[in-house]
């Protein structure tokens, strides 16, 4: 597998959708059964791709992911409600995304909570309507953007709402971070939250376990981890390549997500589940790592593990402009006992070096980019991952 | 076929550019139009050779600074047949409508006509202010412009209408609203932010009463725009800004305020926005807008006829005459699977051909038609006839490939 090449996104916006399609599939049947149809996915726009979608092999995506969490498992196998909260429903950025009642947003077994661009500028009435839309469908999952939950979170933590309590919590859509879950876990209190690692492109390629561990999905892809030159750190860190399996409208093969995983050492999984590769975490995305001023790569989970002291943070955002030169912006609960101006220098010259240089700044509100993810960290120049792996 | 403006390809910049190491069909002028050369250097220019407000200093690079800034007010009233004091700098073509629907002291029982055709910054700011009431619009797409009479009431206050639609690509026949707006004494405001870059402009010929443009689809920078006004009209509207630049005499009991243009030019305005723009106007008049229209009309009678052998296009405005098509055209293209976006996006991921796809700020319009969403070919003058034969057949590879 290894001697193959790694297909890039550039790939696939040059031969989609006919370059992956099974020989003997004809995308023009496909196409007009309504089998499939192209989506975007909502990245920046580097990285934005089309993509075949493929709604019966996504459910079944899904439903294998599941499988890899007791909790999960348990909910999916048998009827069930969800709510998501993350960026609006629709993808294409120049679609007529207006406001719509709940009955419009309640698709199936979904209600699609969120209807603006940017959580930051939820007002009352929005958290009031999100909180009164979930006592009111009662869903068993609420599958969040872990930034978006957050948010909503704190707001109702806040403003003493009490929000309905799932069975379960699912993150995803972007890295979870640490300032994520400290929300998380105050409003939801009890419940359990597990990451869920997977994109438009690839379906859902790991769950996290009850152990927390990261279980590939073996049913719906195969993947690699292409490991990190040495020179560039440790070379257990490695970016995640994944092979579609099972889906004859969209065959990937060692496709480049753009995200990086840190490789199991060996240890087995205490929850007996030993399919397929087992990874103790994704380390969020290629195109957010920073590096020390020796040049090695800072991957965000290893920045987001460093300011774990910092509890205070409702928000950072670190930039490098140089091989040296660092600024972190960050919001920080004004109604808790401020700590991370205090030790955010300390923690930021362990991580990138004593002789780095470093401004930090608070702010009030940072706000998602045009995709309405939230970028928590980024290097002023552009990074290409051959360079890396 | 000869493209009689291909030689100005080279004077812009952008226009060498690729995506995954493949060269650009920019065919998306409509959203917003590359620079030539003159205008990045004359902007380039005025950062490195001045450093200075206009109207205000009184030193020599001052007063440089104001005179080229009111020699761009200057080549912009020449490009549009109009007097120097008749152009009112704007940040677009959005703030001109603005500044015209808030100076009328409109009431919400005022009534303003328009087409159901009208971009957003020509359909908002005056149905934040008044009553709105469009003539009505055919089964593809086309307003009746021919029902105005029949909307015209004792309660309008306006008659407002794209020059050139952004999403039709026609030629509205302005001429005949404004003569049945004055009959009533009625004015006129027309929305000229597609047709500044297509076809030749006359205010006195059109007797308008107001027109509005944007700099940065007029091959200009972007965050300037023009209002231009019959002075007696300008003159009527009430104040829209305050502050300084646009008053003359302040004291503690009373202030008096400039004359037109500079009464509504509060503030530093954009200086080297405006000069770029007065740049861009002139190259094109260098042109000749008589050469570019009829250049721009061949491109749309091209794009038309080519997108008519495509089965399952819905060619918006379609029955509308072909000499009154510039090259702009919207169409909902059927393709099972895709979406209007999903369309858009493939033409640039897999031809680097860049169409705009969504509902081009008229919401209206797609909803009459009940589109969700098209996508939109726009040309300007460097646009190649080469170039409308590569969507051409992209497109039918498309259909070729998807379709039944």
């Amino acid at each position: 597998m290894a001697a193959l090449p790694v297909l890039t996104k550039k790939d696939l916006r040059s031969y989609v959708p006919d370059g992956f399609i099974a020989e003997k599939y004809k995308c023009k049947e496909g196409f007009a059964s309504g089998e499939i149809e192209m989506e975007s996915t909502s990245g920046t726009a580097e990285e934005r791709v089309s993509v075949v979608w493929n709604q019966k092999w996504w459910d079944r995506s899904e439903l294998a992911a599941a499988k890899l969490n007791a909790v999960l498992n348990n909910i999916f196998s048998r009827p069930h409600r969800e709510a998501v909260l993350a960026t609006p429903a629709c993808s294409g950025n120049l679609c007529h995304v207006g406001e719509s009642p709940m009955r419009e947003r309640t698709i199936g077994n979904l209600l699609f909570l969120n209807q603006t661009p940017d959580p930051t500028a939820w007002d009352n009435k929005n958290i009031r309507r999100m909180v009164e839309e979930l006592e009111s469908f009662q869903p068993d999952i609420i599958e969040a953007d872990p930034a978006y939950l957050s948010i909503l979170s704190k707001a109702c933590l806040s403003a003493g709402y009490t929000l309905c309590q799932p069975k379960c919590i699912v993150l995803t859509y972007e890295f979870p971070s640490q300032i994520h879950y400290r929300q998380i876990h105050r409003a939801f209190p009890g419940i359990p939250v597990v990451s869920s690692y997977g994109s438009t492109e690839t379906g859902h390629v790991f769950t996290q376990c009850e152990a927390g561990s990261f279980h590939q999905n073996t049913a719906t892809c195969y993947v690699d981890i292409q490991p990190l030159k040495t020179k560039f750190g440790n070379p257990d860190l490695g970016r995640i390549l994944v092979s579609t399996l099972d889906n004859p409208w969209f065959v990937l093969l060692r496709y480049d997500v753009g995200d990086i995983a840190l490789l199991n050492t060996g240890k087995e999984c205490s929850c007996g589940r030993a399919d397929g590769l087992i990874v103790p975490g994704v380390e969020g995305r290629t195109r957010d790592i920073t590096f020390d001023t020796k040049g090695r790569i800072v991957t965000l989970k290893q920045l987001d593990d460093a300011l774990e002291p910092a509890t205070a943070l409702l928000n950072y955002h670190l930039a490098q402009a140089d091989a040296q030169h660092y600024s972190m912006s960050y919001e920080a609960d004004p109604a808790t006992q401020l700590n991370s101006a205090d030790i955010l220098p300390d923690i930021l010259h362990r991580l990138y070096s004593s002789d780095a240089i470093i401004e930090i700044a608070r702010d009030s509100a940072l706000v998602p980019e045009q995709s309405g993810k939230f970028r928590l960290a980024h290097t002023a120049w552009p990074l290409q991952a051959e360079e890396f792996f | 076929m000869a493209d009689s403006l291909e030689f100005t390809r080279k004077e812009f910049p952008f226009l060498r550019r690729e995506i995954d190491g493949r060269p650009i069909v920019y065919l998306d002028s409509a959203s917003t139009s590359p620079k030539p050369q003159c205008v990045i250097d004359t902007v380039n220019g005025v950062y490195q050779h001045t450093a200075a407000n206009v109207h205000r200093g009184i030193h020599t690079v001052a007063d440089e600074a104001t005179e080229a800034y009111e020699n761009a007010r200057r080549e912009v009233a020449k490009f549009l047949n109009a007097s120097p004091s008749e152009i009112i700098f704007t940040r677009n073509a959005t703030e001109g409508i603005n500044i015209v629907a808030n100076g009328l002291g409109l009431m919400p029982d005022d009534e303003v006509v328009l087409t159901p055709a009208e971009h957003h910054s020509n359909y908002l700011p005056w149905r934040l202010r008044a009553r709105i009431v469009p003539v009505g619009l055919s089964t593809d797409g086309f307003p009746i412009y021919a029902d105005l009479q029949k909307v015209i009431s004792l309660h309008t206050k306006i008659i407002t209408l794209a020059h050139i639609s952004n999403t039709t690509g026609i030629i509205a026949p302005v001429e005949h609203w404004v003569e049945a707006a004055h009959s009533r004494g009625l004015p006129v405001l027309i929305d000229a932010a597609q047709s500044a870059s297509h076809i030749p402009l006359d205010v006195r010929a059109l007797d308008c009463d107001f027109l509005v443009l944007s700099g940065h689809k007029l091959l200009g920078p972007s965050g300037i725009g023009v209002l231009y006004g019959k002075r007696e009209r300008l003159a009527k509207l009430s104040l829209y800004q305050t502050g300084g630049g646009m008053v003359r005499y302040h004291s503690e009991d009373r202030f008096e305020v400039q004359d037109v243009p500079q009464r509504f030019e509060a503030g530093t305005p954009n200086i080297e926005g405006a000069i770029g723009l007065g740049t861009a106007v002139k190259w094109l008049r260098s042109l000749g807008m008589e050469r570019i229209m009829a250049h721009s009309k061949s491109l749309g009678r091209q794009l038309v006829h080519g997108l008519e052998t495509i089965p399952g296009i819905h060619i918006i405005a379609a029955s509308a005459p072909l000499e009154s098509r510039i090259g702009l055209v919207t169409f909902n293209l059927k393709v099972p699977g895709f979406s209007q976006d999903a369309l858009a996006r493939l033409l640039c991921d897999r031809y680097q051909i860049l169409v705009s796809g969504g509902f081009h700020c008229a919401h209206i319009l797609h909803h009459r038609l009940g589109f969700e969403g098209t996508v939109r070919i726009s040309t300007h003058v460097f646009t190649t006839h080469e170039e409308i034969d590569k969507v051409l057949s992209a497109l039918h590879e498309l259909t070729d490939t998807y379709c039944r």
